[in-house]
């Protein structure tokens, strides 16, 4: 256990004579967990190696044998499709928007999930149910009010639309509001406020300095469900310079015959390979934001401060 | 009076901090949500006269009782394990920390980083028998030919597998936050106390994670009741249509955009909003999710064995 | 609550005080439109924007095939936002006429006589019942016999004249080469080359309110009684052209023959990725005739058309587009595409354009024997009796057809179930459904 992430000095002795405990249970968890992992990534892996191979290549050799190195630049070079780097665009707009939507969502929610558990205000079931209403509502009941509203504000196909509209991250403050009442006591606010904590205080000195794993993963949910989201963008958005890049290479691919054979006829080079590729650029990001995010999720930021 | 006039400025601060959130609430959810429900009795072509009576006839739709019968069974498989494997996940992670666990998590989510139309081949690949990575395990199970897959008795089967892996990874990154929340000193009492791993999991740990796991399990339920992406991914593969209208969203998206339908789409929405609804608040009110005192007490006591 | 309230206020007044300062462009003088493509249709419609520059504002957006309807809708909420003219998959004219949709209008009054002579027969399927044309025709997909030369040769067939000799030939693979095919029938390619073609009557919409579909007539079940032994004998697959199973037959050059449309040899049986027959060996056929016909049917798998919005201010310019799109020669032969190849990839549903084209096929040196004149002879004899319908008759294909053709393998089995199928979407869209 010398290993454990941030152990107080206190933990370590004690650990040490239960490390004996249970090999073989040891084993079959780490085995269990290690495989999990491979199924895992089986998919990635088979992009990664489907991007190295031409078309033809990928139906006639084995699916998990390398094709080539220049097999990435031929599938890159084909994906430069529009001269006038337009993807370039999209890719701008995707790291402009979501930036946005994890700033406004991460604070918003968190904020709103410390509320509902410190303040003493009414209504706060009330509040909780429509947060849970709207985590269970249909998205496609709703396009068309969106749309409607969006247009009265003049929002429709300006990127605005989208970045509102997502920022609206209900999961979150949930997700939030069980955080904060499940870590912090309700007494140390009481505690804090005969203290003469004022309410700012109350949040930046008992509950902000506890957030570090719950703004982590705040972010990274905000940031995942929105990198690579379709629908709103696609309902709201319709000129090229403002789609994000899951809406353009959608449009994209979705008129290939690579993902509908139907179409049969294409002047286009986009290919499996060229998907592939656009896979692994656009997953990349999240394994990013992943490791970025996941720095904060230590066990025993909160060991100290709650016994005070 | 003082102290009155002191603590209602308190408050005030606290709704401002709330504001931000409950305006974005209130204008893109409630508002629409009202207007969504005023939608249903517009006229359209399956509802030509307009009406309330668009219930009935979404209801009378020719695919609804397929879809009734898919997203239970569908349901039926995913909620359970997913619910049970993201537990058992998490909790093994939190056995023990180890530089790779970060990696191992890492990999987890990576099913859930493949989206839209990349998502669409990379399904549609591994399902396929001749070019599969899990060629082999596929012929295991006596499965060499396209036509054993393609068929609509095993979507059930294939749409919960492919659910389960891209929301998995998602779950056990959040539980293994949940678990990080408790406090050391409890698992340290509870170790000095001569608890095995296991029993630590069970006894300490799941209890100390329950407002989580309920969480889980409400959004789960909700989730597959709503499962829309993963047949609609396989429907716009090489097998076009083959899950069209599959599910229950994907029958309201049918409506809307398909046939015109918005009241439609709408009246379906709500009648599927019910039961998660039903679901979520018997879940919620049964239990201690609104409640900080049980868990509070628990940890309380806890730490007096200390 | 009453603050709450204030503090919700202050934010939607910041809201749309913020939104306001967004400008409105300025109304343009000279006719501008906005054109909707796909991306095989792309070059040329940036190659037409630079032409026009100057005289028309043209706006190209790229869009998947068949987006529109669930755009339209909202545009229609909104009573803005229509593109002026749309590249959509051929039962787009259908749905778009709709009158809650209402996004496609007639451009008989706009076309020159001219223009119509060039449609020729070729864009029938955009005519409407009352005779007017509501759609401009992108290429045809008629379906005709590709076959594999070496093969007929090595095995001494004669090339087909009617149904009867083929299935001949079926039987006579089955018997004496087996594992060679003579086609999939797991998609939507069963409907186009062999029940449309044989007049079985499906999405035959007889006028706004009825439609005929009836898997049971004797002109649907000579199909599956023809195909149904073949099927057992492993002659025909069934399921789809494009799955990897199948592919790999294709690049054993197996396929002896396969009806499929005037795509089929560019983009399914000679690409690498695909069947990759070897040059040389290839060419098409016309349909053979089912017995006892006159005329041998063609039937059609795809085959886009552009529809003209009835909120275009500029409807003439919009045409303009299309008529560019299908019969210049700058877009039909000469554009850059971005694989390297030049011109429009399918054959051009105006014979002007299809004139220019056919001098590109003719000059290939691929097939054994230029595939065009059959092409060509088919291309006015796809049976009119199938009409563009309100509902989506082609995803029918793969939500009941094919697992039901997978699962059963039972060919007639497969049609009752998308008969039953699109019986239900049409009754839902507001047609009776008939059997005769």
């Amino acid at each position: 256990m010398s290993t454990a992430v941030a152990p107080s000095p206190k933990n370590e002795t004690k650990v040490k004579p239960l490390r004996q405990e249970s090999r073989v249970g040891m084993f079959f968890v780490n085995a269990w967990l290690i495989f999990f992992a491979v199924i895992s990534i089986v998919p990635m892996l088979w992009l990664v190696l489907a991007a190295s191979k031409t078309d033809p290549e990928l139906s006639s050799r084995n699916p998990l044998a390398f094709g080539s190195l220049k097999g990435y630049w031929n599938a890159w070079q084909n994906l430069q499709f529009f001269d006038n780097g337009v993807i370039g665009r999209w890719v701008l707009n995707s790291v402009l928007f979501n930036a946005a939507i994890v700033i406004i969502a991460t604070i918003t929610a968190s904020l709103a999930g410390f509320v509902i558990s410190a303040a003493k205000i009414r209504f706060k079931r009330t509040f909780l149910i429509s947060t849970l209403i709207m985590m269970l509502i249909p998205p496609v009941a709703l396009v068309i009010p969106l749309f409607v509203m969006m247009d009265k504000v003049k929002l429709v196909d300006n990127p605005w639309s989208v970045i509102l509209i997502s920022s609206l991250y209900p999961f979150g403050a949930f997700l939030s509001y069980i955080y904060y009442s499940t870590t912090i006591p309700p007494e140390l606010y009481e505690s804090a406020r005969l203290d003469g904590c004022s309410d700012w205080q109350l949040y930046s000195r008992i509950a902000l300095p506890l957030s570090g794993a719950l703004l982590g993963l705040l972010a990274f949910f905000a940031f995942i469900g929105n990198w690579a989201n379709y629908f709103m963008p696609y309902v709201m958005l319709y000129s090229g310079e403002n789609y994000t890049l899951p809406l353009g290479l959608g449009f994209l691919f979705y008129s290939t015959p690579a993902i509908n054979p139907g179409i049969g006829a294409t002047s286009v080079p986009i290919y499996k390979p060229e998907i592939a590729l656009a896979g692994i650029l656009i997953a990349l990001p999240i394994m990013i934001m992943f490791l970025v995010s996941q720095k904060r999720l230590i066990r025993g930021m909160l060991a100290g401060s709650i016994k005070e | 009076m003082a102290k009155v006039k002191k603590y209602k400025q308190r408050n005030i601060l606290m709704k401002l901090m709330l504001a931000p959130y409950l305006f974005l609430l209130i204008a893109f959810g409630l508002i629409p949500l009202i207007m969504a429900v005023l939608e249903v009795p517009g006229e359209s072509l399956t509802n030509p006269d307009g009406g309330w009576d668009a219930f009935k006839i979404v209801v009378q739709d020719f695919r609804f009782p397929q879809a009734v019968k898919n997203v239970l069974g569908f349901m039926a498989i995913y909620v359970p394990l997913t619910l049970v494997l993201v537990i058992v996940m998490a909790l093994m992670l939190d056995v023990r920390h180890t530089k790779w666990s970060k990696y191992l998590r890492m990999a987890y989510i990576i099913p859930a980083s493949v989206s839209g139309a990349v998502a669409v081949l990379v399904w549609w690949a591994i399902l396929e028998p001749t070019i599969s990575p899990i060629k082999s395990v596929l012929n295991a199970f006596g499965i060499e030919s396209a036509t054993q897959i393609w068929q609509t008795k095993n979507l059930v089967y294939i749409i919960a597998i492919m659910t389960f892996f891209t929301i998995a990874g998602n779950w056990i990154l959040i539980q293994y936050g949940s678990l990080q929340s408790i406090s050391s000193e409890i698992i340290e009492a509870a170790r000095v106390d001569g608890c095995s791993a296991f029993q630590l999991a069970v006894r300490i740990k799941l209890p100390l994670i329950r407002k989580y796991v309920i969480y889980m399990a409400v959004l789960l339920f909700a989730g597959g009741l709503q499962i829309f992406v993963e047949p609609q991914l396989l429907t716009t593969s090489v097998y076009t249509g083959i899950a069209n209208a599959w599910s229950f969203d994907q029958l309201s998206y049918e409506l809307a955009f398909k046939s015109g339908d918005f009241g439609g789409a709408s009246a379906l929405s709500i009648i599927l909003l019910i039961p998660s609804m039903i679901g979520a608040l018997v879940v919620i009110f049964k239990t201690d999710m609104f409640d900080d005192k049980t868990i509070r007490n628990k940890q309380e006591s806890e730490k007096a064995d200390l | 609550m009453k603050r709450n309230k204030v503090i919700l206020a202050a934010a939607g007044v910041l809201a749309i005080a913020g939104s306001a300062l967004i400008s409105v462009p300025a109304q343009a003088a000279k006719p501008s439109i906005l054109v909707w493509v796909d991306s095989p249709r792309l070059p040329g419609a940036k190659e037409y924007a630079k032409i026009m520059k100057g005289k028309v504002d043209v706006k190209v957006e790229l869009h998947a095939q068949g987006d529109l309807l669930a755009k339209v809708q909202l545009f229609n909420r909104v009573k803005k936002g229509w593109p002026d003219v749309v590249f959509g998959p051929p039962n787009d004219v259908a749905v778009l006429r709709n009158p809650i949709i209402n996004n496609a209008r007639e451009i008989s009054s706009l076309l020159k006589p001219d223009e119509i002579k060039n449609f020729g027969k070729l864009n029938d399927w955009c005519k409407g019942a009352d005779g007017k044309y509501y759609c401009v025709k992108n290429d045809m997909a008629q379906s005709v016999l590709w076959y594999d030369t070496k093969l007929f040769a090595e095995f001494g067939y004669k090339v087909p004249t009617k149904m009867s000799e083929l299935f001949a030939i079926g039987a006579d693979l089955a018997k004496n080469h087996p594992g060679y095919s003579l086609g999939a029938l797991g998609d939507a390619a069963a409907y186009s080359s062999y029940f449309w073609p044989s007049q079985c009557p499906l999405n035959n919409e007889k006028s706004a309110t009825r439609v005929v579909i009836n898997a049971k007539s004797e002109k649907c079940t000579r199909v599956t009684a023809a195909l149904q032994p073949l099927i057992d004998a492993g002659v025909y697959y069934p399921g789809s052209a494009f799955s990897p199973e199948y592919i790999k037959v294709g690049q054993a050059g197996k396929i002896v023959a396969h009806i499929g449309p005037s795509w089929f040899g560019e983009f399914v049986l000679r690409p690498a990725g695909s069947f990759n027959i070897p040059a040389g060996r290839l060419t098409a056929a016309p349909m053979p005739v089912w017995d006892g016909e006159k005329t041998n049917f063609s039937g059609e798998w795809g085959g886009g058309i552009y529809t003209i919005s009835p909120h275009a201010k500029f409807p003439r310019a919009a045409l303009d587009f299309a008529i560019f799109m299908v019969g210049d020669k700058r877009n039909v032969v000469d554009v850059k595409n971005p694989d390297g190849s030049t011109g429009a990839p399918t054959f051009p549903a105006y014979l002007k354009g299809n004139a220019l084209w056919k001098a590109k096929i003719d000059a290939d040196t691929y097939y054994n024997g230029s595939p065009y004149a059959a092409m060509a002879a088919q291309a006015g004899k796809v049976w009119t009796g199938v009409k563009p319908v309100r509902y989506d008759a082609d995803g029918a294909w793969g939500a009941a057809y094919a697992p039901e053709l997978a699962k059963s393998k039972d060919i007639q089995k497969a049609l009752e179930a998308y008969a039953t199928y699109t019986a239900n979407l049409a009754q839902q869209l507001g047609y009776e459904v008939t059997t005769k």
